[in-house]
């Protein structure tokens, strides 16, 4: 959907306004670009795209790419369907990787994947169990990456909203920030927990579109 | 005096009019002296400062502190604390909460902070409770000492806990107890959770974790501590019973209220065992449940409001600092059909308590913090809503009990209109508590409030003082509710404060008379007057 800016409409000038939007949409940067941006990625991040086809089969429509971690947004109250989860996760993880397109073989051929430990974990950010595959000395992001470093790297974004997470306990709720681009397919997301200067505490990648952009 | 000269002078009067106002601290409807802590200097990034907590220093009570979510530590950067040195005046941040990490190897640095309570102890040393997330973003708290002086970074203790800290520290002398640190928090690590008190020694370096809520046979939240000046600790808590189904708040679909009891332990030994007063505790409201609320609705749910979190807003517990007695505020579901603001006092160090509502019965009441001055004026900070009209607005109030918690004068301190408040984040306004204590004949609070004589409208730590002394009234007048009234002519205090005439009596020397036009007598035992009474009265 095409989001005109306010101003559009407070001074009627739509002409300019729907040239200035097809601009903004033509500059958007697309998944691809995004995904291959090395600005933004840490040197195992080739390890994530490696293993979308196993987030997806353990039904994961996002994966959440934290600094030396990544978990499912598949979220689950009990311990039972979460372990279930993480069995897809493995099976699929130990199967033969599928074919990337030609553009990232050279990328993923270098997957750092054995140093990854999978497992479920209590995710205290919304009481849920979930399945999360870690690896403590990993570097997914960039170091010490910021919003005003990915917005260097691949322009503003197209969106920016605000999720509350509550969870179940009285702590402060984990407010995030969500730079949303390529149509919502890869979100940069600034936490209120972050410390100060804006660093990126996660980014949410969405499972289906990465792997039709990395696979064949 | 020459025409300029005249000119000059007015010009003068006027721009030091302006600067006074400027200066002095701006004034709520009642009498209590509001100030916003935060100022554009100090808050360049307009954070919210929701979760505030104060405290007074005993050694000089000039001297106050304040902590809110006012910046995250970092490994580079300490958190902040508030400093007033004047009164609460004027304020400064002082960076000196450090990011606190996990025993490793190698240590694991906690994001934060997620809660807070600051404290002081005898001697002046500050102390702050606070709860940081580790990678799984699971809860762990941390107590913060002074080692250095007022303004150097506090120094981590030991990690304890889980949800929600809180803090006091035994500031009597010579006392079996004195200087001992308490902590509790709501376990939610065992099922279901149980409130727990940690206690340490050492200012926080190492603590004892100690389960003290009753859990058998439901959950256990909003816990919090007071220290009476004998030693004794107390513990309030709310076992909660149930969802109330079919009760809502305005505009919601949710079960905003649930069944509970608010309960009190007491230790006698200085946090180690907790059964001075049953294996449950006491109940401060009787046997029975009373509803209270626990909602992410609080407030008006609709297009274009904001409503906030009341899930562990609704208890807080004092003792008076001359005699011990104890009070425990709490919210209560009434006839009224609002909850409401109770307070409960109890004289035998917990065994009974007496409540007594606070609030008048028109609108949805809760967080209540409750301090006790040391003239035995009871205050109760708490705010509640108005849900007619298009917008919501909470109001903070400020409650003053001169007679044990009896009866209650009301001011209003601020009205808010969230929904204007870019920064007011619907779901967690200003969180589950704020502050509030008393020094000496000297009430002190903060809350998060609407900002004052900031570029950017914003939510801000609003600091509030209010004296415990009974306001005065000219010879021949009585304070009654919260103004000064003639109890020998008013109908609505005739003879007393409270007492009501009808609305055909009149008062007369402290007395209600009643006065029928001629040709009419008294109905219906003064409800009214007729030519013939009927037969039956309404």
């Amino acid at each position: 959907m095409i989001a005109f800016p306010r101003f559009c409409i407070r001074f009627l000038v739509l002409g300019v306004c729907l040239m200035a939007t097809i601009v903004k949409a033509d500059a958007q940067v697309s998944l691809s670009q995004v995904l291959s941006n090395d600005k933004l990625w840490g040197k195992d991040f080739p390890a994530v795209l490696a293993s979308l086809k196993a987030w997806q089969d353990a039904g994961a429509s996002q994966v959440l790419i934290f600094p030396n971690r990544v978990l499912s947004s598949s979220a689950f109250k009990a311990q039972q369907p979460a372990e279930a989860a993480l069995g897809k996760f493995t099976q699929t993880l130990h199967a033969a990787p599928p074919q990337p397109q030609k553009s990232f073989e050279k990328l993923m051929a270098a997957a750092p994947m054995e140093q990854f430990q999978a497992g479920v974990i209590a995710f205290g950010e919304d009481n849920t169990q979930r399945v999360a595959w870690t690896a403590p000395s990993a570097s997914l992001l960039a170091p010490d990456l910021t919003i005003a470093k990915v917005k260097e790297a691949i322009g503003p974004p197209q969106k920016v909203t605000k999720q509350l997470i509550q969870g179940e306990g009285d702590r402060r709720p984990i407010e995030l920030t969500l730079y949303s681009y390529s149509n919502g397919n890869v979100i940069f997301a600034e936490s209120n927990y972050s410390s100060p200067g804006g660093a990126v505490d996660r980014v949410l990648l969405n499972v289906s579109a990465a792997s039709r952009v990395l696979f064949k | 005096m020459h025409r300029n000269t005249q000119i000059f002078a007015r010009c003068l009067f006027v721009v030091a009019v302006v600067f006074a106002f400027a200066a002095a601290p701006s004034r709520a409807a009642g009498q209590a002296t509001i100030r916003d802590i935060a100022t554009d200097t100090t808050d360049p990034s307009n954070l919210a400062d929701t979760e505030p907590s104060i405290a007074v220093n005993p050694t000089n009570t000039k001297e106050i502190v304040v902590v809110s979510f006012s910046e995250n530590w970092g490994s580079a950067t300490d958190a902040p604390v508030w400093h007033s040195t004047d009164g609460g005046v004027t304020w400064s941040k002082a960076k000196q909460i450090p990011q606190p990490s996990l025993p490793g190897p190698p240590p694991v640095p906690t994001s934060g902070p997620g809660d807070q309570k600051i404290a002081y102890d005898a001697s002046g040393k500050l102390f702050v409770a606070e709860l940081g997330l580790d990678s799984s973003l699971a809860d762990h708290d941390f107590v913060f000492r002074q080692t250095g002086t007022s303004t150097a970074a506090l120094t981590p203790g030991a990690a304890y806990g889980n949800d929600q800290p809180h803090l006091d520290v035994d500031r009597t002398t010579g006392k079996t107890c004195s200087g001992r640190l308490y902590s509790p928090w709501l376990n939610f690590g065992v099922s279901p959770e149980r409130s727990t008190v940690s206690n340490s020694t050492n200012g926080g370096s190492s603590l004892t974790d100690v389960g003290v809520g009753d859990n058998s046979s439901f959950p256990n939240r909003t816990s919090r501590i007071a220290l009476a000046p004998n030693g004794s600790a107390y513990l309030v808590y709310k076992t909660r019973e149930g969802a109330v189904s079919g009760v809502h708040l305005p505009g919601s679909s949710a079960s905003d209220f649930e069944n509970a009891h608010f309960r009190v332990k007491r230790s006698d030994d200085c946090g180690a065992t907790w059964g001075a007063l049953g294996t449950a505790g006491t109940s401060v409201h009787g046997s029975s449940t009373v509803q209270t609320f626990f909602t992410i609705n609080w407030g008006v749910t609709g297009t274009g409001r904001k409503v906030a979190r009341a899930r562990s807003s609704d208890d807080w517990i004092a003792t008076d600092p001359s005699n011990g007695d104890v009070y425990v505020a709490f919210v209560e579901r009434d006839s009224s059909t609002f909850g409401q603001i109770y307070v409960a006092h109890s004289k035998d160090k917990g065994a009974t308590f007496t409540a007594h509502r606070v609030t008048d019965g028109t609108h949805h009441s809760a967080y209540p913090e409750i301090a006790v001055a040391g003239n035995g004026t009871v205050g109760v900070l708490y705010i509640d809503f108005l849900d007619t009209g298009s917008a919501t607005n909470f109001r903070h109030r400020f409650a003053r009990s001169f007679d044990q918690g009896l009866t209650w004068v009301d001011e209003n301190l601020q009205t808010m209109d969230v929904a204007t408040i870019s920064n007011a984040s619907s779901g967690f306004l200003w969180g589950d508590y704020e502050g509030l204590t008393a020094a000496g004949n000297q009430f002190f609070g903060v809350f998060t409030g609407q900002s004052i004589s900031r570029t950017t409208k914003q939510l801000d730590p609003i600091f509030f003082t209010e004296t415990s002394a009974k306001p005065t009234c000219p010879a021949g007048k009585t304070f009654c509710g919260n103004t000064c009234v003639n109890t020998k002519t008013d109908k609505n205090n005739c003879g007393t404060c409270g007492l009501k005439c009808t609305v055909i009596q009149a008062c007369i020397a402290g007395g209600c008379e009643t006065r029928c036009p001629a040709g009419t007598q008294e109905c219906c035992g003064g409800d009214f007057c007729r030519r013939t009474c009927p037969k039956q009265c309404p």
